[in-house]
């Protein structure tokens, strides 16, 4: 007879895992029951956050930190205690179309200046009527603060502090940092300057000699190089160095307010003119030529202004002109606002304004007020690559370079400008920053323009170029830093970062809010967190460097974050509606009371 | 009356069915352009234009007209030969120039990677197939299926890493030299390899190749990983024909029977495959050029997308979708030619 099998070994078995199975689930329910019951209790909320959403852009107009700022300052606020946040993103032209159309109650946003005057930080923030970038502030004091500021030189320094005071208590928007001016270069390379104003070409060398060549690599991108078109800090930059102005900036590494000083003009200009004091007049240095070795007169000027006005490219920065003088008239009828006493080829302008404004010359440092040779260019149509002017477009502008080739996409060349003018145009400048050798230093200067930030730190560690130019990463920047083949230059860049606040949008639109978030904020941590060396704490929309600069944000609501002020404030104004703690003991104490 | 020839035909058929594809592909990518947020004349002035400023311009560039007018306005354009004007990256100008502009180092990166990737891939191929299950195989089958997985741009930085920064035998990015070493040479084809032959200068030559050395070799790594699978599967098969064991009954050497007899046939396929990896190629090569500064259509590509500039990217894809169409048509044809299997 067959032996049947033994069943009953794998059914103890089994019995014993469940068994076992049981005593474990009972452990655990247990000790988390021990852990919940003999926790002390969690402090009751006392207030009830405000809940804000905070946006940021979030494919990389601002570099590839920003969404690690806003996750920071998410954090900041809720540390607080009294702000609720929801961070939201959107894409460059999302973004830019949300803000515009004041649908972003609150959001980050960075601003560079057009033009080498403090009142570019204020203007277009805080004018009634003028961009607004999406703070759709508006607010009679500080119109006429900026009005005072912009109409009239004495009293300056006063307007500022009251303008920056006034920004600090309505706080419709909040500086957080402004970023620091890279370049890393190869150590033989000298003269570069990072100027917060105008990053000269012409300064850089090697060895403080005349330099045959040198090489750059950038990731800023050229859309135009026409003075009536261009309207960013690249072009900008370009422009600067082929075209002359009739005013400059002395050169600064943007740690000293610099002095305007006259670059085509001969002098400072005189105003008021028969007393009046909308009335400017302006003579040119004599002899002056452009690159081709025709004159600069009285009439290069008229026809540049001119040009702006006929062209009228709604995306250029032609509204700063037009905006002091009639653009029909300027287009039509120049001679009514822009007068040669001398005539045509005399040396002197008379520019005729719609009103008053001090800082007249100062906006005649910017790039799209350049002197063109009216002989190349044509009056009603832009030109991108001035390669494509008659003989080349040599002889377009008078600046110590012309552009020798470009594809306006992936590089460009300048070449010296064999009129140009050292002694006259910097010699005198020495003092104050500017190289005691001719410029341009170098006889030709060319910068690839390369897809992405990594390819700059690869050009330069391969010794590929003799220099690479804004946009690293910080991460490479410091990589950069420990490379014993290469110096690394960091200066004040004009770029400020920033949140706004839509005053027309709950809740920003009430003022404690406003205060509350500058309470709270730590522009310290964000920037030794994400930054490093490689941007600073900013305290006013004037960054230091800038005329009439004052740390106001500092002295108004302290270094560091105070929670207890903002908490106060936001009580005060009705915000936090208190949710009555409750007693657990004496609820339950008055419940049996009641039911007995 | 002559009748047509059946090849013919077949062109004139592939030709008429690549029209609605054409329409399809420009019909989607209008759509999807305009369904995902974002607003390219606001991103332009940046949040500086007033309403005013900003609808004027919307208004130039028609693009405040029902989107029905413009999508037929842009199919017509299309059919007629023009692309359009870009909107914003080269606002104004015409998107073939750019276009033209960019392609020729697509152009030439796509030949030298192709070149990469047949070379190895064959390789590799016959190798594996002929030493079938063998350790050889194995890992030629293992670098087949890792080249072909392998993310393109990782390959691509490891590469400048070591072979650019770290020993610095070749440039880490770009087409050429900076432009004050080097010089552009006049275009003529808008290939520098073959312009710089055409001026007559060996240096820039020496240099393009140079800057094409690690974008190919990246590129073409990753697409011979699919060659080396196909050529292996295809070798093994006409190893095991009838042919070939006739070729070896009657004592041709194996060496002589595997690359004069097989190999021949094993590669006709291939050949069917390299039009489909030339669509592989082009999108590969957006993320090759953005690794390698290579200034190529995939980079403005990428630009375009990032800008908003529809009609860029509209043209763009309608001419790659082009290209694809007539390498493939083409690549069709070659086949019935090498291949006497196939009859039009």
């Amino acid at each position: 007879m067959e032996s049947q099998p033994v069943e009953k070994k794998p059914e103890n078995r089994k019995m014993l895992y469940a068994v076992v199975a049981v005593i474990v689930v009972v452990v655990l329910v247990a000790s988390a029951a021990v852990v919940i019951l003999t926790a002390p209790p969690a402090p009751p909320a006392s207030v009830k956050p405000v809940a804000i959403e905070l946006w940021y852009n979030d494919d990389g107009h601002y570099g590839d930190t920003e969404a690690t700022v806003a996750v920071l300052l998410k954090a900041q606020l809720e540390r607080s205690g009294v702000f609720q946040v929801t961070l939201r993103h959107s894409a460059w032209r999302t973004y830019v179309g949300q803000f515009s159309a004041n649908q972003l109650p609150f959001f980050l946003l960075g601003w560079f200046p057009d033009f080498a005057d403090s009142d570019n930080y204020v203007t277009p923030f805080l004018r009634t009527g003028f961009q607004s970038l999406g703070t759709n502030y508006s607010n009679p004091q500080m119109d006429s603060l900026i009005d005072n500021e912009t109409g009239a030189t004495q009293g300056r320094l006063q307007t500022f502090g009251a303008i920056q005071n006034l920004t600090a208590h309505d706080v419709p928007v909040l500086p957080l940092w402004m970023t620091r001016a890279v370049a890393v270069r190869e150590p033989d390379v000298t003269g570069v300057v990072l100027d917060p104003f105008l990053f000269r070409y012409y300064f850089i060398g090697k060895n403080n000699t005349a330099t045959t060549t040198l090489t750059m690599s950038t990731t800023d991108r050229i859309t135009s190089l026409d003075p009536a078109v261009e309207y960013d800090l690249f072009p900008g930059t370009i422009v600067g160095n082929i075209f002359d102005t009739l005013y400059t900036t002395a050169p600064t590494d943007g740690t000293v307010v610099p002095a305007t000083i006259p670059l085509l003009a001969s002098g400072t200009p005189v105003n008021p003119v028969g007393g009046d004091p909308k009335v400017w007049e302006i003579s040119l240095k004599p002899g002056l030529k452009f690159a081709d070795g025709s004159n600069i007169t009285a009439q290069d000027v008229q026809f540049s202004f001119q040009r702006l006005a006929r062209i009228n490219n709604p995306e250029s920065a032609v509204f700063y002109v037009t905006g002091l003088m009639d653009r029909n008239v300027l287009a039509n009828t120049p001679d009514q606002v822009i007068s040669m006493p001398d005539g045509p080829n005399g040396l002197r302008v008379q520019f005729h304004l719609n009103k008053t404004y001090a800082i007249f010359s100062n906006l005649l440092t910017f790039s799209t007020t350049s002197i063109l040779n009216h002989r190349v260019f044509p009056l009603n149509t832009s030109v991108d690559n001035p390669t494509t002017l008659p003989g080349g477009g040599i002889g377009a502008g008078s600046g110590p370079y012309y552009v020798q080739s470009t594809d306006l996409a992936t590089s460009i060349v300048f070449a010296a400008n064999p009129n140009y003018n050292f002694k006259t145009m910097w010699e005198q400048y020495a003092s104050v920053g500017a190289p005691s050798i001719p410029v341009p230093v170098s006889q030709t200067f060319s910068i690839s323009i390369k897809a992405a930030a990594a390819a700059l730190r690869q050009d330069i560690q391969a010794h590929v170029v003799n220099l690479v130019y804004r946009s690293l990463n910080p991460p490479d920047v410091a990589a950069l830093q420990q490379d014993s083949t290469l110096d690394v230059d960091l200066g004040n860049s004009p770029q400020i970062r920033y949140l706004v606040f839509n005053v027309g949008l709950a809740p920003v639109n009430n003022v404690a809010v406003r205060q509350a978030v500058a309470y709270s904020v730590n522009r310290s941590e964000i920037v030794n967190i994400v930054f490093g060396s490689l941007a600073q704490p900013l305290w006013s929309m004037v960054p230091p460097g800038w005329f009439g600069h004052t740390d106001v944000f500092q002295t108004t609501y302290g270094s560091a974050p105070n929670f207890a002020q903002a908490k106060a404030i936001l009580l005060q104004a009705g915000f936090l509606s208190y949710i009555q703690p409750v007693n657990l003991a004496t609820a339950v104490t008055v419940a049996r009371r009641t039911g007995d | 009356m002559a009748r047509a020839s059946p090849l013919l035909l077949y062109v004139l058929t592939r030709g008429l069915l690549a029209l609605p594809m054409l329409v399809i592909l420009l019909t989607t990518t209008f759509i999807i352009l305009r369904i995902i947020p974002g607003d390219p004349i606001q991103a332009m002035f940046g949040g500086r234009g007033t309403p005013g400023v900003v609808a004027n311009a919307r208004a130039q560039l028609g693009l405040d007209r029902p989107l029905y007018v413009q999508y037929f306005d842009y199919i017509a354009k299309v059919f007629t030969g023009s692309l359009g004007n870009s909107l914003i990256l080269h606002p104004g100008q015409p998107v073939t120039r750019w276009i033209l502009f960019y392609f020729p180092a697509t152009l030439e990166l796509s030949i030298c990677s192709m070149t990469v990737a047949a070379v190895i891939g064959i390789l590799t191929g016959v190798v594996a197939g002929r030493h079938r299950d063998t350790a050889v195989d194995i890992s030629l089958r293992m670098y087949g299926i890792v080249a072909w997985v392998i993310p393109v741009f990782w390959l691509g930085l490891m590469l400048q890493l070591v072979f650019a920064v770290g020993l610095r035998w070749l440039p880490p990015n770009g087409r050429l030299s900076p432009p004050t070493v080097i010089p552009i040479p006049p275009q003529v084809t808008g290939l520098y390899t073959v312009d710089s032959l055409l001026a007559g200068r060996l240096d820039i030559f020496v240099d393009a190749v140079r800057h094409l050395v690690l974008p190919s070799i990246t590129l073409g790594v990753v697409v011979s990983g699919f060659f080396t699978r196909i050529v292996r599967v295809n070798m093994m098969q006409t190893l095991q024909s009838d042919f070939v064991e006739a070729a070896r009954a009657r004592g041709i050497r194996d060496r002589s029977v595997v690359y004069r007899h097989a190999f021949k046939n094993a590669l006709i396929p291939v050949v069917t495959v390299m039009g489909l990896q030339f669509a592989a190629l082009l999108g590969g090569a957006i993320l090759t050029e953005t690794t390698f500064s290579f200034d190529g259509i995939g980079r403005e590509l990428v630009r375009a997308i990032i800008a908003g500039d529809y009609t860029m990217v509209q043209g763009i894809i309608v001419f790659y979708a082009t290209l694809v169409i007539v390498v493939s048509l083409f690549l069709d044809i070659l086949n019935a030619f090498i291949d006497p299997r196939i009859k039009y």
